[in-house]
């Protein structure tokens, strides 16, 4: 008799999502998170001294972070650095909420492109789950965008802003794509999220409540009755039966104590470095090269979606760092492969808000646009707010070699071995990322910009962790199935973005709870067709 | 016999002002306000520019030996363009991120330095007309007959 049904491990986007979906379910839930819920009464916006806050306490990489909660990753491997946070919710409480879909080819890039592999599901299968996911995660946006198909739910977009709407006259002079972006905001009253002020920094966690971080949209009080989440609970292990199958896991309490866990089944949700991280962790007599790694894919093409900056500098005040920072327009022109580009798949033009003070000097000083001294703060002046920003996303198309290992060295404050990240960008992401450049300073130029800056890959931008646990119906080249049931253990279940099998040139949190839901549904079903069902 | 830590803080001082002088006319403070420099001693960034100290010592000997005044030795610094850029590099992101916290600095600049909780800001309401020639050109995703 397991002391559980179903155990999750990771509170974020997927593991939420999941235990949302179940909570009514009957079963047995536990989910385990290494991190703590947060506290959005101190999230850095509440505070004068935010974007110092954002650069510490607050910082996109545990590496510079070094909370508790965090453990450390060698990234120094690799030109982009890993982006994420561990706590209830996980990333999206740091995540800037742009919250587009992937498009209905990125299922089929081989068949279309020939590059990279086809996912074993459809834009179709996972429709339904988009859509149900937008019943209780507020998504702004705009209905008949014609980059997509018909997207339905949507509360009404973000303000484009100043900024937004001189970026547009740029768009609609080179007769070029660009839509609202879809924002996972609340900009009316949703449930229990409140309405969108635009205090700004959504990066840093919204003490508004408006923004939809897993926290809020899925640990609400009611799935906390039904699922006990213990926080400040980090997974050793997963722990199989002399036959290999999935028995439960190894953790450590808050205090340091290790404790087994069983469950009938298991669900890894720790993103596309944590799940490999555990996975590799897992080692067994059955399972010798790590758990569910006969095919040798676990921790294998990483992908991370390189991004590039462009700026554009403008004559007149654009009230540029007013709204919510990620999320304003964002274009399409350029996402499906065009052959005559010289590169196959594309890329997301977003457009971003401007930067605080703070950054903003810091970026206008180290760029040589403004000097020390003291004609220092009237030459500021004539340059704050008065900038444009896109960020180009590229489709990071999978490699082999870009992996997730475990470092032979670095551990975590519980002595669990720390993830190491061999990652550099392939030549048709170099290519796409230059081609985003380009334009993406043609745009500015369209737009009225009189100065125009472009710069890539960005370093502190690796937030989509992807593909290192890939799904496919092929045993010998993928881990889990459609279905995000492992080759190996039928009994444990994938469920974030380590499935993907390839990028997209999207932001992933939205596939990555629609997937989760569709495991969600499975892991009923399989319950249901268990002898002896619960 | 001078005090060689008090006289690296008296140079400090003196060097930040340099860079971040204030402004009358905004009424911005100086980065040497002691209130700021105060919360510019962070211990990393203080080690670094010991080292840079040690580097500059060594650089103008008799200067050091001479007992030159702080103003003196920042004129030096000034006059050596890679150590001034080093001192700088060394200290720019501690300093701007104290300096630019301040409610004082920001208000100088006209910038509300309040938290941006609660009260939020109000953004210009969109003109959605704007998308007529998007939506009239009509879809641009690549639509599959294979599914």
């Amino acid at each position: 008799m397991s002391d559980f049904d179903l155990l999750i491990v990771g509170a974020g986007a997927s593991g939420g999502a999941i235990a949302h979906q179940l909570a009514e379910s009957g079963l047995k839930i536990l989910c385990l998170e290494q991190g703590d819920f947060p506290s959005p009464a101190e999230y850095p916006s509440t505070k004068s001294d935010w974007e110092y806050q954002k650069k510490s306490s607050f910082h996109v990489s545990p590496n510079v972070r070094k909370l508790p909660s965090d453990y450390p990753i060698n990234d120094s491997d690799s030109p982009i650095s890993i982006a994420n946070f561990n706590a209830v919710g996980g990333s999206t409480i740091l995540f800037s909420g742009h919250f587009p879909r992937l498009h209905p080819s990125d299922f089929r890039v081989k068949t279309l492109d020939g590059v990279a592999e086809d996912w074993p599901i459809s834009y179709q299968d996972l429709e339904p789950y988009y859509e149900r996911n937008s019943r209780f995660v507020a998504v702004g946006g705009l209905e008949g965008d014609p980059a997509y198909p018909q997207i339905k739910n949507l509360q009404p977009p973000v303000p484009l802003g100043i900024m937004g709407e001189q970026l547009a006259t740029g768009f609609n002079k080179l007769n070029w794509h660009w839509w609202p972006s879809y924002s996972a905001i609340a900009t009316r009253e949703f449930g229990h999220q409140n309405s969108c002020i635009n205090l700004g920094p959504c990066n840093t966690g919204c003490p508004q409540g408006a923004k939809s971080s897993a926290d809020i949209t899925y640990w609400t009080r009611d799935v906390l009755k039904q699922v006990k989440l213990l926080t400040k609970s980090r997974v050793k292990e997963i722990v199989v039966s002399p036959e290999g199958a999935v028995i439960g896991a190894n953790y450590f309490n808050s205090e340091g104590q290790q404790i087994f866990v069983s469950a009938r089944r298991v669900v890894i949700a720790c993103n596309g470095v944590g799940t490999p991280r555990l996975l590799l962790n897992s080692k067994s007599s059955s399972h010798p090269r790590g758990l569910a790694n006969s095919s040798g894919y676990v921790g294998r093409n990483l992908m991370l979606h390189p991004v590039g900056y462009v700026e554009g500098f403008f004559d007149k005040d654009l009230a540029s760092n007013v709204g919510p920072q990620g999320c304003s327009i964002y274009s399409h022109e350029f996402y499906e492969t065009d052959e005559g580009r010289g590169f196959k798949r594309g890329y997301t033009m977003q457009v971003l808000r401007g930067p605080g003070v703070i950054d903003s000097v810091q970026s206008l000083l180290g760029r040589k646009m403004i000097g020390w001294g003291k004609n220092h703060y009237k030459d500021f002046l004539k340059m704050y707010n008065r900038s444009a920003h896109i960020s180009i996303i590229v489709e990071d198309l999978p490699e082999f070699n870009n992996r997730v290992e475990l470092d032979p060295n670095l551990k975590d404050s519980n002595g669990i071995p720390s993830p190491k990240i061999f990652y550099s960008l392939g030549e048709n992401s170099k290519l796409m990322l230059a081609h985003g450049l380009q334009k993406g300073r043609e745009l500015m130029v369209a737009a009225g910009a009189s100065r125009t800056s472009a710069f890539g890959p960005v370093r502190e931008t690796g937030w989509h962790l992807m593909g290192t646990a890939r799904m496919g119906d092929n045993p010998s080249n993928s881990v889990v199935n459609g279905w995000g049931i492992s080759h190996d253990c039928k009994n444990l279940y994938i469920a974030d973005s380590s499935v993907f099998v390839t990028s997209g040139g999207v932001n992933p949190a939205s596939t990555i709870e629609a997937f989760a839901l569709r495991v969600s549904d499975r892991i009923l079903m399989d319950f249901k067709n268990e002898v002896g069902a619960f | 016999m001078r005090d060689n830590e008090n006289f690296f803080d008296e140079f400090l001082l003196a060097f930040v002002q340099h860079l971040l002088p204030g402004d009358k006319d905004l009424n911005i403070p100086p980065a040497s306000d002691p209130e700021i420099a105060a919360i510019t001693s962070d211990q990393g960034t203080i080690y670094s520019l010991q080292n840079l100290w040690s580097e500059f010592e060594k650089l103008f000997p008799s200067a050091f030996r001479q007992s030159a005044s702080a103003i003196e030795l920042l004129n030096l610094l000034i006059s050596n363009p890679t150590l001034l850029s080093q001192f700088t590099r060394e200290i720019a992101d501690v300093l701007l991120s104290s300096y630019y916290q301040r409610t004082d600095v920001l208000t100088g600049l006209g910038i509300d330095g309040k938290p941006p909780f609660p009260q939020g800001r109000s953004v210009k309401q969109s003109d959605l007309s704007m998308l007529t020639p998007v939506y009239e050109r009509g879809p641009i995703y690549r639509s599959l007959d294979l599914e």
